[in-house]
């Protein structure tokens, strides 16, 4: 049994010194930021990475034939994610496992919906609301349309994902019947 | 341009990039040190974390199997495909997979592989390794990829247009990836108490990978593995910004459980990594989170490339991990470090990059493996320098050589440095009489 050999050389290598720290008590965090700073910031480093960011108007019709105007026609395929992360435009999505994995792949044209109020500062904030929301079978921060830079640092968006990915962030007082119930407030 | 000051700006450019997404963190240092401290700790309870990882991932209906070595490694894969009759394969990148030499192996049972991280398939298609672990084809211009692609994918003769090119793979590589019958990824990260691994790309090559197929095999070093889910704020923060000046990487994918009706195994393996845990000169290399920073600012990585290397990962991290795996053979490479540091500046695990390379090149010479000439050279050196006469006399030697003796004495078949570079120009004053004269002026 390999599992039984690696653990037992693993245990008989591992120095046992006294100067190893223990784990940090406390991680950092950043400081709250105001609610127009936020969107703002957020908008910016998602232009950043290749994104964009829209904040819909008020009682404005969300669906993908809806929002097709945004994507010089092409209908957008629309993904709802949880909150959005302000320092790296990036959106959680918590997959519901009898959904399809390729949403987040195989369309070419991304419009993903997110509350306005859904906005935590750094990724640290990040992961303290992934452990209260908990992860089902799959879960991905999305920032920005697929890209590579493979090609002679070249930066070229679309290279198998999406190709385009806007960020559409919702009035709170939208009445939508959107999966946005298991967000703590 | 020469080719070597090509790949130095291609390099430095990223560097810079790096340097730029790093800037606006005010805490960047207080993040380097918890990403130091995080690792510290989990090495040094490394087998405990494993274990805690092992039981959360079967809990979540994960299944887990070890591998002593890369042969062990590679029939695993191997019987999962076979058992799977997977006779087509999506790969995305695994520096791992790499070190193991997994897909000729995989070639030979019969199983095709396609690598879909751009990088990686332009140099699937050149039939050479990545030059980069980030940057797998940094080495090639836009010309060397457009005529390779005119060649393989059928793309127009003399276009050489990036955004044509990654559009053409792009289609080329939507078939394999809804044809393909499995998929296999890497592990950036494993947390131990929620039996769950993170994936990270800018392409989704791994999300559709793993989207498209019902058979999803994760390969992992003993590394990867990190406590809690909370740590993951620190990595997550510090490995785009570190590899490319990115924020965080577009796809950050967290797998949990096997999608309903599909099947998701993880191969952890040792291959030699547990050697370098009883090693403290070496130990912190197990630190690393494969960003490629410590390349990206190396001197000499910058211009000599990937390739030059003899271990399956270059530059001074590839250095440290090659000379633990076999001094003899992949030891020599440490020489190649100026010793300037800089990699452990850039490094988010605060690795002692320098320090590794100077421990490694004494314990290279002290298992007498340099070559009769070099260590001759080396002690000849030793006695000329130590003292200010014997090195004054050097240099004024070193100075008339080079100007009067006649170039194919001087470039002749000994001269190995001299066969693809000039030697320098000496100044005409030494430092010593350039002090003397500026201190008897101002004096």
């Amino acid at each position: 049994m390999q599992r039984h050999s690696i653990l037992s050389a693993i245990r008989k290598h591992t120095l046992h010194r006294e100067d190893i720290p223990p784990l940090p008590s406390s991680l950092c965090t950043a400081a709250p930021s105001s609610k127009i700073y936020a969107h703002e910031k957020f908008s910016e480093i998602l232009q950043s990475v290749g994104g964009e960011c829209i904040i819909l108007p008020k009682d404005a019709l969300v669906e993908p034939s809806s929002l097709r105007h945004y994507f010089h026609g092409h209908t957008p395929y629309i993904l709802y994610a949880h909150f959005g992360v302000i320092e790296n435009g990036a959106c959680w999505i918590k997959h519901h496992p009898n959904d399809d994995r390729t949403r987040y792949t195989l369309p070419e044209y991304l419009a993903i919906l997110l509350p306005e109020d859904a906005l935590v500062p750094t990724m640290h904030e990040a992961y303290h609301r992934i452990q209260s929301l908990g992860i089902e079978d799959f879960g991905l921060f999305l920032s920005g349309p697929s890209k590579t830079a493979d090609i002679e640092q070249t930066l070229v968006l679309g290279a198998q994902g999406a190709i385009v990915t806007k960020v559409f962030l919702l009035p709170h007082s939208n009445d939508l019947e959107v999966p946005f119930r298991d967000i703590p407030s | 341009m020469s080719e070597t000051a090509w790949h130095d700006r291609a390099l430095w450019f990223v560097r810079q990039k790096r340097d730029s997404a790093v800037k606006p963190i005010a805490e960047w240092e207080a993040l380097r040190t918890q990403a130091s401290q995080i690792k510290a700790h989990t090495m040094a309870h490394l087998a405990d974390y494993l274990v805690m990882f092992e039981k959360n991932a079967i809990q979540n209906g994960i299944i887990v199997h070890w591998a002593k070595d890369a042969a062990e490694h590679n029939r695993i894969v191997t019987a999962i495909l076979q058992k799977h009759h997977a006779a087509k394969v999506v790969k995305s990148k695994s520096m791992l997979t790499e070190e193991c030499g997994l897909n000729s192996y995989l070639e030979h049972h019969g199983i095709e592989v396609i690598d879909t991280d751009l990088g990686e398939r332009i140099v699937q298609l050149r039939e050479e390794p990545p030059s980069h672990i980030v940057l797998p084809a940094i080495h090639l211009t836009r010309h060397e990829v457009g005529r390779l692609f005119e060649q393989k994918l059928g793309t127009a003769p003399g276009n050489s247009d990036p955004n044509y090119l990654t559009h053409a793979a792009r289609d080329d590589l939507r078939k394999h990836f809804l044809t393909a019958d499995a998929a296999i990824t890497g592990i950036n990260f494993a947390v131990a108490e929620e039996g769950l691994f993170v994936v990270c790309t800018n392409e989704g090559n791994a999300d559709l990978g793993t989207a498209a197929t019902n058979l999803h095999i994760a390969c992992m070093g003993i590394e990867k593995v990190i406590p809690s889910l909370e740590h993951l704020g620190i990595f997550t923060r510090m490995l785009a910004r570190s590899a490319t000046g990115q924020p965080i990487t577009t796809y950050t994918s967290h797998f949990k459980r096997p999608k309903p009706g599909g099947a998701l195994h993880i191969v952890i393996v040792d291959n030699g990594r547990s050697n370098i845990l009883a090693n403290p000169d070496a130990a912190q290399a197990l630190h690393c989170i494969r960003c490629g920073a410590c390349m990206n600012t190396c001197p000499t990585y910058r211009r000599s490339g990937g390739h030059t290397y003899p271990y399956v990962i270059p530059g001074p991290i590839g250095s440290t991990l090659g000379a633990s795996r076999e001094l003899k053979t992949l030891g020599e490479t440490v020489f190649k470090c100026t010793l300037c540091g800089s990699c452990t500046n850039v490094c988010p695990a605060h690795i002692d990059l320098h320090h590794q390379l100077y421990a490694w090149r004494k314990a290279y010479v002290a298992h007498g493996y340099p070559s009769i000439k070099k260590r001759l050279a080396y002690r000849i050196a030793s006695w000329m320098l130590r003292s200010p006469i014997r090195s004054r006399m050097l240099f004024t030697l070193a100075k008339w050589t080079t100007r009067l003796l006649p170039r194919p004495l001087l470039y002749a078949a000994f001269n190995i440095w001299g066969r693809t570079r000039e030697l320098p120009d000496f100044a005409s004053k030494s430092f010593a009489q350039q002090y003397k004269e500026y201190t008897h002026a101002t004096s």
